[in-house]
């Protein structure tokens, strides 16, 4: 443990953001896209991201991409989810990811420089009907055809597809199997065949079914074609996407920790602050503790994914450091909003106050990228080895 | 950021761990069974006594006093393969006692009790807590009036661990009865075979020994008020940062795991590998991930102090984690190894040693030794995030 610390760069990232978020980011702007036919999305908001770099941010500066590693991505997506960004930046940067992962230098420049320009927005269609995490079991298939890739199945939850330009698809390969046969094909939206509904989700973040008939790209839209790359990418990109998720999400449980001590500092019950109460000051305590106990995971997991390789095995490989991550992160994120709720008493019950908007965030999240159930049963596999 | 081991911290961590295999063996494992988990007993003082000549206690006093004058990190790193190894780690004498006269005793009284301490030849029981001053400190009553060139000291201590076998009693005792109660307080280094000084044993749910010593108009040189007279609460607040961070470190937690991880690798219960089933499995994950956090918390309160930030709410986080985490974690174990888990350390057939056990027994002193858990959440309340008291 030589430096938690943020550098004095990261930092100033870190108050800028925040700066940039309270004005162009707020909570009248997190409700409006909420709403059903907001597409979970804000164009203004968006351009003014991009216009930043922060899309592009954690890229090569070749690519056009900011140059920056994973721990200044998640200085920004600690802000990010502190205050309730649409979910477009994430699902974007995590296909962004895959692309830059899985692609040559040809896909790379032509496909990642529209995104991070602010031209295309992209996202990863990935899940199905019966698979949470398990490549092998998809059932989207990607066929090559002549000079053409030919997709052919559903996709569930697929984030943000509405307003994405393009969907870098998780598909298998028939004629192949096992980790061979898994193949990432970049699918623009508008292509025929390719069909979108927006799902009906309590916390109203954009999340789609996308069917895929016989729906027909170029070849060179196919990433990774030495097939077995494109499956490591996959679990790779899952990883760092992950990592980063559990730093949004204690930034987010960090906002609701602050809302919940000023609300129990002003409010006064029987002459004095319910704040001064050892009850509450209790529950309070143990928040804090969880939600840093979860920030140092969260960002310890980010730090080994941007460290490649075996680099400490003292702290463990980067499959562990992120399992025990995300675990830690959704019971903070959830437990914070539940007592929040708890200690503002009918006042946070109501939709007029925003602490709702953390509740759904929370508890949708820790459902994002593998369950606390699905993270501690492949910990538990890695223990049992 | 970085959340590795230097390579001068991973060069320090094999040395520790070589010296351990060396000098820590199944006679000194026994004998901290045998003693309860203290520095008692024959055995461990003489293992004590290789870790004084090693200069290891005294890692982080500063070089002027015979010190390594390391990080609070190494020495979380020493204290954590001490632990994972099974021999006592919180040492007072050399890691509160100490530290406190460096920062605050006169150059006397550094020049006599710092070589002394260093060899092993003076030893403190810790006087604080009374029959009724525990958590509300500042009500102690015990008292010292200058009478002459001598303190007279009248009063009773409790849970003085090990003043069964120290040479003195480091002891925070009121000097000024009128003066409001946080600051009529001093420490006094009253020899524990002065005449009236009387030891009584109280043996502990696990079999450890602590005691209480009565005071009966005991007689102190007046030069052993350690630094300046009735500013005692301060010196004894001081270490307390440090003493919530030693009590957070999680090498035993780690051996917890460890070793149950391995244990259910290898037994076989209803034809069923243990670690093989699911829900064995799902609990090895949710202590591996507790064990994790605490491990954070605790080096990241190490890490704060080393690089002079003020770590009070941190301090008390770990402590309360860790300390509630040996309770939890072992009582899961105690639940995994089944009816094995009973037997006593000196049966063979006992798993991991029967620490799952002993560290279920020993928990309860870990959560309210130290300044209790309602304490800590009071702190990390007002200290962190500015509650009113």
């Amino acid at each position: 443990m030589t430096d938690l610390a943020l550098s004095d760069e990261q930092e100033a990232l870190r108050a800028s953001a925040r700066a940039f978020l309270q004005r162009a980011c707020p909570m009248e702007l997190v409700r409006r896209v909420r709403t059903t036919d907001g597409e979970g999305h804000d164009p203004d908001l968006w351009r003014s991201m991009v216009e930043l770099g922060w899309v592009a941010l954690a890229f090569p500066e070749p690519l056009g991409g900011g140059g920056g590693d994973l721990v200044d991505l998640a200085v920004l997506y600690e802000e990010a989810g502190r205050a309730l960004v649409p979910t477009t930046l994430y699902s974007t940067v995590e296909a962004a990811f895959l692309i830059y992962r899985a692609g040559d230098d040809g896909q790379r420049a032509g496909l990642l420089r529209p995104v991070f320009v602010g031209d295309r927005i992209v996202s990863v269609a990935y899940l199905e009907d019966g698979v949470r995490s398990a490549a092998d079991a998809l059932s989207t298939t990607a066929v090559v055809d002549g000079d053409n890739v030919v997709v052919d199945g559903t996709k569930l939850f697929v984030p943000n597809a509405g307003v994405a330009d393009d969907l870098v698809v998780v598909a298998l390969d028939p004629s192949a199997s096992g980790a061979d046969a898994v193949r990432l094909v970049v699918v623009p939206t508008d292509a025929p065949g390719l069909c979108r509904s927006r799902l009906t989700t309590f916390a109203h973040d954009a999340q789609h079914e996308v069917s895929f008939e016989a729906v027909r790209v170029p070849i060179d839209r196919l990433l990774a074609r030495v097939s077995s790359n494109a499956w490591s990418a996959v679990e790779e990109v899952r990883r760092l996407a992950t990592a980063l998720q559990c730093v949004e999400m204690v930034g987010g449980a960090r906002a609701v920790l602050d809302l919940t001590v000023r609300y129990v500092t002003d409010r006064a019950q029987f002459g004095r602050p319910i704040g001064s109460f050892q009850a509450v000051q209790h529950h309070v305590a143990n928040l804090s503790t969880r939600i840093d106990a979860a920030g140092l995971a969260a960002w310890q997991a980010v730090w080994r994914c941007s460290c490649g390789g075996d680099r400490d095995a003292a702290v463990g490989g980067a499959e562990a450091q992120v399992a025990i991550a995300k675990v830690a992160a959704g019971d903070a994120y959830v437990e914070a909003t539940l007592m929040a709720h708890q200690l503002h008493g009918g006042i946070g019950f109501t939709v007029d106050h925003d602490l709702h908007l953390w509740s759904d965030r929370a508890r949708a999240a820790a459902l994002t990228f593998g369950s606390r159930d699905d993270h501690l049963r492949a910990l538990g596999s890695l223990i049992a080895r | 950021m970085d959340f590795g081991l230097t390579d001068q911290q991973r060069a320090w961590v094999e040395e520790v761990r070589a010296f351990l295999d060396d000098e820590f063996g199944p006679a000194e494992r026994d004998a901290v069974r045998r003693g309860g988990g203290e520095w008692s007993g024959d055995v461990i003082r003489a293992f004590r006594r290789r870790l004084l000549a090693k200069g290891w206690l005294c890692l982080m006093w500063p070089e002027e006093h015979g010190g390594l004058g390391r990080s609070l990190v190494d020495n979380l790193l020493l204290m954590d393969e001490l632990a994972y190894a099974g021999a006592p780690t919180i040492d007072m004498t050399a890691a509160s006692v100490a530290p406190t006269i460096i920062r605050s005793g006169t150059p006397e009284q550094q020049a006599r009790w710092l070589p002394a301490i260093r060899r092993g030849e003076v030893e403190f029981a810790i006087g604080y807590s009374e029959p009724d001053a525990g958590s509300d400190l500042a009500s102690l009553r015990t008292t010292a009036v200058l009478d002459g060139n001598a303190w007279v000291v009248n009063g009773t201590k409790i849970w003085n661990t090990g003043a069964e076998y120290c040479t003195h009693e480091w002891l925070a005792c009121r000097t000024d009865a009128d003066a409001p109660r946080h600051r009529g307080i001093s420490v006094l280094i009253v020899p524990l075979d002065a005449p009236g000084v009387g030891v009584q044993g109280i043996t502990t749910w696990r079999g450890m020994r602590t005691n209480q010593v009565w005071f009966d108009d005991v007689r102190v040189p007046r030069e052993n008020l350690v630094g300046e007279r009735d500013r005692g609460w301060a010196y004894v607040t001081q270490a307390l940062d440090f003493e919530r961070v030693a009590i957070g470190i999680t090498g035993g937690l780690r051996r917890l795991l460890d070793g149950l991880a391995a244990w259910c690798r290898a037994t076989t219960v209803d034809g069923d590998v243990l670690a093989e089933r699911p829900d064995v499995q799902r609990r090895l994950a949710e202590l591996t991930v507790d064990v994790e956090l605490a491990r954070l918390l605790n080096h990241r309160a190490a890490w704060m102090i080393d690089a002079g930030r003020s770590a009070s709410a941190e301090a008390s986080m770990t402590k309360v984690f860790t300390t509630e985490l040996h309770a939890r974690a072992s009582s899961a174990a105690l639940d995994l190894l089944g009816p094995a888990g009973q037997l006593d350390p000196y049966d063979a057939r006992a798993p991991i040693a029967g620490l799952a056990q002993l560290m279920y027994r020993a928990a309860p002193y870990l959560r309210f030794g130290g300044g209790t858990n309602e304490i800590q959440r009071d702190i990390v309340a007002q200290r962190g995030h500015g509650l009113p008291r």
